[in-house]
């Protein structure tokens, strides 16, 4: 018996994805980006988001068919993001999804965004260890999570306290006046400069005991937008490069430090980094520098698959299928903050 | 046969209706919180109770309409001519209100209508006795309009009657570009290409930027 042949729609920020997979096979992961409609306005606009995801999903639909060498009717189910996310973004996607299962005659998974984010690597990687530890980095969320094979729940470790990690990158970008998103920028820009040449505060970091997992980067913002006034008061030049690589030291020495934490306490061997923010080359370093240390197996998706797109929501949906997973009631509701330990509806 | 949806107000409504016009399922469900909720189950129902073959269009109203619920109907209806590979048209849900209108009416006068906007404002066109569009749609104040307009929700088992005579009357889908009409304005162009009898693009008519969020004097 062959895999199931499951469409994934991903509708949850701003981008639109739509992937098709067989089993673990990738066929398909088509996107379109609203991402230089909301430049502008230094972040995602959520009705300006809606408007796009409507706008392109139909060619996205015919494309990922396309690309896939399949018909819409030859997909025995469909897997759409519930949740978290932009609750307007998002029902343009369960709308579809719906409606397309309806039409087809298949079952519907609504599925948990975070979720997939992870599950994404099998498409990579292979069969993903059980447990396994993801952490999730990008601008909408930055948590840690464990993972079981147990398909139907998953256990939230920690998350940020207020800013995504993406987020912070935004906003420094923004303080040294480079182009939103800030992420990629930073780590161009950090590649120049000393990371060592400024000591900016570890969010959280002496509060281990309160907050084992969790994360916090607003103050780390606070902090730079001081450090860059005082030398402007002072008449000196910013030195840019240094802030920016010792900004992005900062973020990712509390993300892999956690990372690697929550890996040794829970008895996990392999840890999953997913998000947009995983593609930052500091990150991915010292990452696999700390998981060697520590013995454990790095797993990074290849950045198409970190960022936001439709095969991490097939290749869930696959696996729930797969599974024998119950499918989701075709009145099944958006959530934008949708309880992490949910993988399926 | 025309499977039809529409979103453009509280109502989330679905029906089928036969190449007479007669309808031959219908489901509706008020809460305007929860098209994306309700549309699952009510498109399982239509399509369930109709051969697949049977259906020739798919229809939905564009709108206006001030929910964000308003494109559920439009995502859903492009969702299930990709599905089928059958042709998906829009319809002008105020168009849909005054058909329903004009057809329990015999005073020879026409109509005009409005929807619910909100910020106490409504959705505003104006109808001859043919149902032929001679003005709007508009975003309107409240207070501006006149006792002879009616209020009312449009449904899908209208928009798949209006369709149904536009296309018996051969109007075809016309890709206008339809411009982005500023808040509360009606430009001249904007006008022209949406009065009279038109089948639309599955396409929403929003008539408002994406809600004040564009800066001041920087309009796209
Ligand atoms: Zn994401």
């Amino acid at each position: 018996m062959t895999a199931p042949l499951v469409l994934g729609i991903e509708t949850s920020c701003d981008e639109t994805g739509v992937g098709i997979v067989r089993g673990r096979e990738l066929l398909a992961n088509e996107i379109a980006s609203s991402v230089d409609e909301h430049a502008r306005f230094g972040g995602v606009v959520p009705e300006i988001a809606s408007r796009a995801h409507l706008e392109a999903m139909e060619p996205l639909l015919q494309r990922a068919c396309a690309r896939a060498g399949i018909r819409l009717g030859d997909v025995d189910a469909v897997a759409v993001t519930s949740g978290p996310g932009l609750v307007g973004s998002l029902i343009v996607g369960v709308a579809t999804g719906k409606a397309l299962a309806a039409a087809l005659g298949v079952p519907v998974f609504g599925v948990n965004h975070l979720a997939g984010h992870v599950v994404v690597d099998e498409l990579q990687h292979g069969p993903l260890a059980d447990p396994t530890v993801g952490m999730l980095v990008s601008g909408g969320h930055s948590s840690l999570l464990l993972l079981t094979d147990d398909t139907s729940t998953i256990t939230p470790l920690g998350q940020t306290l207020d800013d995504a990690a993406g987020e912070a990158f935004d906003k420094v970008a923004r303080l040294l006046g480079l182009p939103f998103p800030g992420g990629p920028w930073i780590d161009r820009v950090a590649v120049e400069g000393d990371r060592d040449a400024i000591d900016f505060p570890r969010g959280l970091a002496g509060e281990r005991e309160r907050y084992p997992y969790d994360f916090s980067f607003s103050g780390l913002k606070t902090a730079v937008a001081r450090w860059v006034a005082a030398r402007q008061a002072a008449g000196e030049p910013v030195p840019v490069a240094d802030v920016a690589a010792s900004v992005q030291e900062a973020i990712v020495d509390v993300l892999t430090d956690r990372m690697v934490a929550a890996c040794r306490d829970h008895g996990v061997g392999e840890v999953v980094i997913g998000g947009g923010v995983a593609a930052n080359s500091r990150l991915r370093a010292l990452a696999q520098a700390r998981c060697d240390a520590a013995g454990l197996r790095l797993r990074v998706p290849r950045p198409d698959l970190c960022t936001d797109n439709g095969a991490m929501v097939a290749a869930l949906g696959a696996r729930l299928a797969a599974s024998g997973a119950e499918p989701s009631p075709l009145d099944f509701p958006t959530t934008s903050a949708l309880e992490v330990t949910r993988r399926a509806w | 046969m025309i499977l039809a949806l529409d979103t453009s107000t509280a109502l989330t409504s679905a029906a089928v209706i036969d190449d007479d016009g007669t309808v031959v399922v219908e489901r509706m469900h008020e809460d305007a919180r929860r098209h994306a909720e309700a549309i699952g189950p009510m498109i399982a129902d239509v399509v369930g109770a109709v051969p697949r073959t049977a259906v020739s269009t798919v229809a939905c109203g564009v709108g206006p309409g001030p929910y964000t619920g308003l494109r559920v109907a439009i995502a859903s209806a492009i969702a299930i001519g990709a599905a089928w590979d059958v042709p998906v048209v829009g319809l002008c849900s105020l168009d849909a209100l005054a058909a329903q209108v004009l057809s329990e009416r015999a005073d020879g006068q026409g109509v005009e209508v409005c929807s619910d906007a909100r910020r106490s404002e409504v959705y505003w066109a104006s109808y001859d006795t043919d149902g032929m569009r001679l003005a709007g749609p508009r975003v309107r104040a409240a207070s501006t309009v006149g006792a002879s307009v009616v209020r009312g929700m449009p449904h899908a088992a209208w928009v798949g009657r209006r369709v149904l005579t536009l296309q018996a009357a051969g109007i075809v889908v016309s890709d206008v570009a339809l411009p982005l009409d500023e808040h509360g304005t009606d430009t001249g162009a904007t006008a022209r290409a949406m009065s009279g009898m038109q089948l639309l693009p599955p396409r929403p008519l929003y008539l408002r930027n994406p809600d004040a969020m564009t800066p001041r004097g920087d309009q796209p």
